[in-house]
């Protein structure tokens, strides 16, 4: 059997406007899911875009994963709706793999492979403001490759055009111990989205975002004042949301509680185990992105 | 159009050919991780290199995940010139979060460069896997030039006939669908074939030059929208399936299935294919596919087709036959240098045919016999 059929229906994509068959499951150019098109249509209100980015093995899918467990558990009196079957993928993922203590798998460069996260989030409270939400989790290297040429992936382009809001991860154990790479990824990621949205070099940019400094169980003290400790250790970073964003603040966060590192006989490298988990710092960013929407 | 191969004389030399190289993969260095192009020899452009990561295989793309798994994807870059990806498993990716590393080899040429491989993907692969050191894999470096590769200059007479096996009747017919669909340029994904590298050569074997040259082809690797080529050989299931070419966009053949029963402007062409894999005459497929750099239409490989049958039925035709055959051919334009070559060998055909025919007029004790026989057949 073969299917050749094409249907002349055209809906646009919610991410990057492309017209696509009623068919569709996924967007035929940036491979964004069409459900989200059509659980917006269904809610009458066009979600906000939060985005996760980072680069390669900060920790984006652990800490997106959590988050949104977190959130459908209710934590800390927050509601989380997820519109789709296709949203509890991710934290399925990370709490399936975590749970058998093994990190969740690479998320790969190809977008179609990529975990789309849509919520609608409110907290249980009088008159609760309602925010719909898409989080999509984006793998690290294609993140780098549109950074170091813009357009080479056209869905992060237009994801981040239409971010209301960013969270940005940065490994914070690497810099604690005097790398410099991701204080440099974060200055260009930074200066690509300086790019994106400066309308006047006069004027910064108003956009919130959050700096989250990730795997903090290796520097603990950032949880007293990660402000500090990124004007210590990412102090590129750091200038430039002195000199550029309005809106920015810094968060520590945590996700394992102890992790130990097993070499199988006749191998080579060393796989890192997480043997149980401790959250801690995982809500706080989010709940500042909100507050600020 | 490029000029078609020009079939050398057989005491032509192998030349040498240089090609563009790098290597996308996923290390950890001083100026980053994860994957990305780590060493790219200096004629690769940035447009180029922008192109090859939009669509390399990154993580978990190989449809197989054992340690010996390969893929392949043959296609043209925006610049004009030819991308070939050759994708291994090469050990454990560094931050071992389970699966292999996938080490992808870049080869990057002109046209002309790949009409010398017969615009075969496959012949390029044999060619740089000779070539390429196994160490790279183990410890991609940091720089590279230009890969050297070897290259037949006439297509040796042993190496198809030991290659590939004759083809059960069954997955001919399967083989000549895809080809069908090659033909007719819809873009295909074929899922759940066995041996998916011999199915392509057998398809690549048939195909003419013509289509060769622009064909975008894959094996061995996981479908994606970013590598959504002409013909694609990915195991995929059918909610996979679907989820990824939902809006029909790309024609979905399951291996195990019915093959359609499509017509096509191209049936001549096919019958005549299928004839000579059955007679085991792939090599003469493989060799006249090759020399047809422009006939693409249903109608000028329907014309060659028919004329490389008469060449063959001219030898046994009596009179009767013999004008017949003349008469179908005789007001023919060529189509292109081939069909030219053909004609003029169906005309020294004919000719040797007269000449026999007339000595058996003389000396009529085998020959009429034997004229009558073949054209009974």
């Amino acid at each position: 059997m073969s299917t050749a059929a094409t249907s002349s229906a055209s809906t646009p994509c919610l991410i990057c406007a492309a017209k696509n068959s009623s068919r569709a499951v996924l967007c035929r150019e940036c491979s964004a899911p069409m459900a989200l098109v059509h659980e917006a249509a269904a809610q009458r209100r066009a979600p906000q875009i939060v985005s996760v980015i980072g680069d390669s093995n900060v920790g984006k899918t652990v800490y997106l994963g959590f988050l949104l467990d977190m959130l459908s558990q209710r934590a800390e009196n927050y509601e989380a709706v997820p519109r789709g079957a296709y949203s509890v993928d991710l934290p399925q993922i990370v709490i399936s793999h975590m749970a058998y203590r093994t990190f969740p798998p690479k998320t790969p460069m190809e977008s179609n492979e990529w975990n789309w996260a849509y919520y609608q989030v409110r907290r249980r409270v009088r008159n609760p403001k309602r925010v719909d939400l898409v989080m999509p989790d984006m793998a690290g290297e294609a993140l780098a490759a549109e950074v170091a040429a813009p357009s080479t992936f056209r869905v992060i382009q237009n994801l981040l055009g239409k971010s209301s809001g960013l969270l940005l991860l940065v490994d914070g154990a690497l810099a604690a111990h005097g790398t410099a790479q991701p204080d440099f990824f974060a200055l260009k990621m930074l200066s690509y989205i300086d790019a994106m949205f400066a309308r006047n070099r006069r004027k910064q940019i108003g956009m919130p975002i959050a700096v989250v400094l990730t795997k903090a169980d290796y520097f603990p003290q950032s949880f007293d004042d990660p402000r500090r400790f990124a004007e210590a250790n990412l102090n590129r970073l750091w200038n430039m949301c002195e000199s550029r964003f309005a809106n920015v603040a810094f968060f520590a966060c945590s996700v394992v509680g102890s992790l130990a590192y097993a070499i199988a006989e006749n191998e080579d490298f060393v796989t890192p185990v997480p043997l149980h988990t401790s959250l801690r710092g995982i809500l706080e960013p989010f709940e500042w992105i909100l507050e600020q929407l | 159009m490029d000029p078609g191969a020009v079939v050398d004389p057989p005491e032509a030399p192998a030349g040498t050919v240089p090609v563009e190289q790098a290597i996308f993969t996923s290390i950890r260095s001083p100026l980053g991780r994860g994957y990305r192009i780590v060493a790219a020899s200096s004629g690769i452009s940035t447009d180029e290199k922008k192109e090859i990561v939009q669509c390399a295989p990154s993580h978990g793309s190989l449809c197989a995940s054992s340690p010996t798994a390969c893929g392949l994807a043959s296609f043209e870059l925006r610049s004009g010139r030819r991308c070939l990806f050759l994708t291994r498993n090469a050990g454990v990716e560094h931050t071992a979060r389970g699966g292999c590393r996938v080490h992808t080899h870049v080869l990057v040429m002109d046209q002309e460069t790949y009409r010398r491989f017969r615009y075969d993907p496959l012949e390029v692969e044999t060619a740089a896997l000779a070539k390429i050191d196994e160490e790279l894999l183990r410890s991609p470096p940091t720089r590279l030039d230009a890969l050297t590769l070897g290259v037949q200059t006439r297509e040796p007479r042993s190496r198809q006939t030991d290659a590939a096996p004759r083809l059960p009747s069954a997955t001919a017919k399967r083989v000549a669908g895809i080809l069908r669909a090659v033909l007719d340029r819809r873009r295909t994904l074929v899922a759940g074939a066995p041996a998916p590298r011999d199915i392509l050569r057998w398809t690549l074997g048939a195909t003419p030059a013509a289509f060769r040259a622009r064909l975008s082809v894959s094996y061995g690797l996981r479908f994606s929208p970013a590598r959504s080529f002409q013909l694609v050989f990915a195991d995929v299931d059918r909610s996979e399936a679907e989820r990824v070419v939902g809006d029909g966009s790309i024609e979905i053949r399951y291996w195990d299935a019915p093959v359609p029963q499509a017509r096509s402007s191209f049936d001549a062409w096919l019958r005549f294919v299928r004839e000579r894999w059955d007679a085991g005459r792939h090599d003469d497929i493989n060799r006249l596919s090759s020399q047809l750099a422009q006939e693409e239409s249903g109608q000028a490989l329907e014309q060659i087709a028919t004329l490389c049958t008469d060449i063959e039925r001219v030898g046994q035709a009596n009179p009767a036959l013999l004008d017949r055959l003349i008469q179908r051919h005789s007001r023919v334009m060529p189509n292109g240098e081939t069909h030219a070559r053909l004609l003029a060998e169906f005309e020294n055909a004919v000719k040797a045919r007269r000449v026999s025919l007339e000595r058996a007029e003389q000396d009529p004790s085998g020959e009429t016999q034997a004229a009558t026989e073949a054209d009974a057949q």
